[in-house]
């Protein structure tokens, strides 16, 4: 069963008793929230994924919350908490769906070890999978939005979850992470893309999500085998520019931008190692995305 | 020549080994390589000499001048001149990362 098949009322009302247990491949997750823009942002963006039993086993158990007290009247604000344990700070109620997104990639980042997680986007084509690692405000999640709506099946725009025994990364095909002017730009570049409204005001600006497209969720489930790493970098009024990057670079963006390479120590080297010798690794500067989906596609055009 | 500021050990030529070969980690591509220390969890971006000289000091331990007459074997004077630097340059920078260290050798 799928979560829109639920109707908004029933997913509320579990949602209120904790019970809300969603798919997310490869991961469960079992939600609770008071607070209804959760359940309406949860129907919007993840109405294709299963639920998952509500007495099963669930790898994490995330809670967003109001906090109690007069000030709810004057500003709500929510408090996030995992495995019953308040966590983070409290933020305006307002940001309560992205303190679930944020909650559960921390979760994710925080145990699930058996994967070596990079802070990179995923896409897939083909079988062959895109990593695009690169820091924050590099432009990776709107190069990953673009490309999702232009053949190339998302995986991830935040966490690659790379399997170090089968080699095959996983998708979990969760919504995409928007900012301030990349929110306009993926309207414009892609009308038909599902977003939540945005939120003004944050740490981080103005933040919007967006839906992965149906392809990418119905076919959640089936892993790609890495093939092309790209560090994209977002360069105000710079025609495309892809140009190879040294391997070793590679490696160590990659071991930088992980969040539990050292975990994972000599075993995480080896695979970093045999990931970067198994892609053909590249730089990559843009700033309009027709140009960069055209690079992008060229390259995966290549002869391997 | 070498630079007794960073080591001395009273030695003219002293004998070069890796700090802790069974922590080393290598990859070498060829612009350049990384090196993971198992024993600070560190990986280092190292060029294509420096990789050349950690993968001679894991053969066996050698001298400056050892490592020299390895790497330059058929190069012009001049260049064998300069390429004789980068090598000191490039030990002292792999000991200031404790890849390698200076050891006492029998007189």
């Amino acid at each position: 069963m799928k979560l829109a098949d639920l109707g908004a009322a029933a997913l509320h009302d579990l949602l209120r008793r904790g019970t809300l247990t969603l798919h997310t491949p490869p991961f469960v997750v079992r939600l609770r929230s008071d607070i209804a823009r959760v359940g309406d942002d949860l129907l919007h963006l993840y109405p294709n994924f299963e639920l998952a039993d509500e007495a099963g086993f669930a790898d994490f158990h995330l809670e967003v919350n109001r906090v109690p007290g007069l000030r709810r009247w004057m500003k709500p604000m929510a408090r996030f908490g995992s495995d019953g344990e308040a966590a983070f700070s409290t933020l305006p109620a307002e940001q309560a769906f992205h303190m679930i997104e944020w909650g559960l990639n921390w979760a994710v980042t925080s145990s699930a070890h058996h994967f070596l997680l990079y802070h990179a986007a995923v896409l897939e084509r083909d079988g062959m999978a895109l990593m695009l690692p690169a820091p924050p405000g590099s432009g990776k999640s709107t190069l990953a939005a673009a490309l999702a709506h232009r053949g190339w099946r998302l995986l991830s725009d935040e966490l690659a979850l790379y399997n170090p025994r089968s080699r095959l990364v996983q998708g979990m095909a969760r919504p995409v992470n928007l900012k301030n002017a990349a929110i306009s730009l993926i309207r414009e570049f892609a009308p038909d893309a599902v977003m939540t409204a945005p939120v003004p005001d944050t740490a981080k600006g103005t933040l919007a999500l967006m839906r992965a497209p149906g392809d990418s969720v119905a076919r959640v489930l089936e892993p790609a085998r890495p093939a092309w790493i790209v560090m994209p970098r977002y360069v105000a009024g710079s025609s495309p520019l892809l140009v190879p990057m040294a391997k070793a670079r590679m490696l160590l963006l990659l071991a930088e931008q992980a969040f539990n390479y050292e975990v994972h120590g000599r075993d995480g080297f080896n695979a970093t190692g045999d990931l970067v010798d198994a892609c053909s690794c590249h730089e990559f500067s843009y700033s309009r995305l027709d140009d960069a989906v055209h690079a992008i596609d060229a390259l995966a055009a290549l002869p391997s | 020549m070498p630079n007794r500021a960073v080591y001395d050990l009273g030695m003219a030529d002293p004998a070069w080994a890796l700090s802790r070969p069974e922590d080393l980690l290598m990859r070498d591509w060829d612009d350049c390589g990384a090196v993971y220390d198992a024993a600070s969890g560190d990986t280092h971006l190292v060029n294509a000499l420096a990789i050349e000289l950690l993968v001679l000091l894991r053969q066996k331990p050698s001298s400056e001048a050892e490592l020299v007459r390895s790497l330059i074997d058929d190069m012009p004077d001049d260049t064998a001149t300069a390429a004789a630097e980068q090598i000191a340059s490039q030990l002292l920078w792999l000991q200031r990362l404790g890849l390698v260290q200076p050891i006492a050798t029998p007189p």
